[in-house]
């Protein structure tokens, strides 16, 4: 299942794939993998995205049914 | 000289976890190449000719390594409370009927290829067949017992202590 609100939480944040990476400290092909839904990140991967994009675990993670 | 600077190197964890799942799958296909190099030189050389050492060390290595090294990071004794949490006979009593079953099958072969080897009549075969089963059972039975039941309290030892 894609993850939408992470693309436009990265977007809102005026940040490419390659720009996230960067900052969390992954390749630009795990960003793509987890917004595409093809991977599913740890909870430190997850915090540190969130801290890079000024977020909760919730906003970006937690999918409603 | 920022040639020799060592520089902190950035792991992703995707790239880890394909990295670990090739390790894996490169372990199987060594395992394969092991095995029909084995069955190769069996064919070849005959099972008593000692050309299959290095085939039985690499083997017999990789699977000891993976079981010491299950037991000491506490993951064996995960596997085997998840499997006691959904089977209804528990992990200690399959590894002491396996070690049982295992014995009787080495006393068995041990009894059958005496008694086909070295008995002149039928009658010497059957006496010679009960003879050596019994005697293997006596020793294997007890040794087997010591080596599995030792892995098998060890692991819970450091398991419990891990928790």
């Amino acid at each position: 299942m894609k993850n939408i609100k992470l693309k436009l939480a990265r977007v809102e944040k005026d940040l490419s794939q390659e720009e996230l990476a960067k900052i969390v400290g992954v390749s630009r092909q795990t960003i793509g993998l987890i917004e595409s839904g093809k991977y599913n990140p740890s909870l430190s991967l997850c915090v540190g995205i969130c801290k890079a994009l000024s977020r909760t675990l919730d906003d970006l993670f937690w999918e409603e049914d | 000289m920022n040639l020799f600077k060592r520089t902190k190197k950035i792991t992703d964890e995707r790239i880890e976890n394909v990295r670990n799942r090739i390790y894996k799958e490169m372990y199987y296909v060594i395992l394969v190449i092991c095995l029909a190099s084995a069955l190769f030189k069996l064919y070849k050389y005959g099972a008593g000719s000692g050309e299959l050492y290095l085939e039985f060390a690499i083997l017999v290595g990789g699977g000891l390594y993976y079981l010491a090294r299950s037991i000491f990071l506490g993951v064996f004794w995960d596997e085997v409370e998840m499997h006691d949490r959904n089977s209804k006979t528990p992990m200690s009593k399959k590894t002491v009927l396996g070690t049982v079953a295992l014995a009787l099958i080495i006393a068995i072969f041990m009894g059958v290829n005496s008694a086909v080897s070295y008995a002149d009549g039928s009658s010497q075969g059957v006496w010679y067949f009960v003879l050596v089963s019994f005697v293997s059972v006596m020793i294997y039975l007890p040794i087997l017992l010591l080596f599995f039941g030792g892995i098998y309290l060890l692991a819970k030892k450091i398991g419990m202590k891990n928790s």
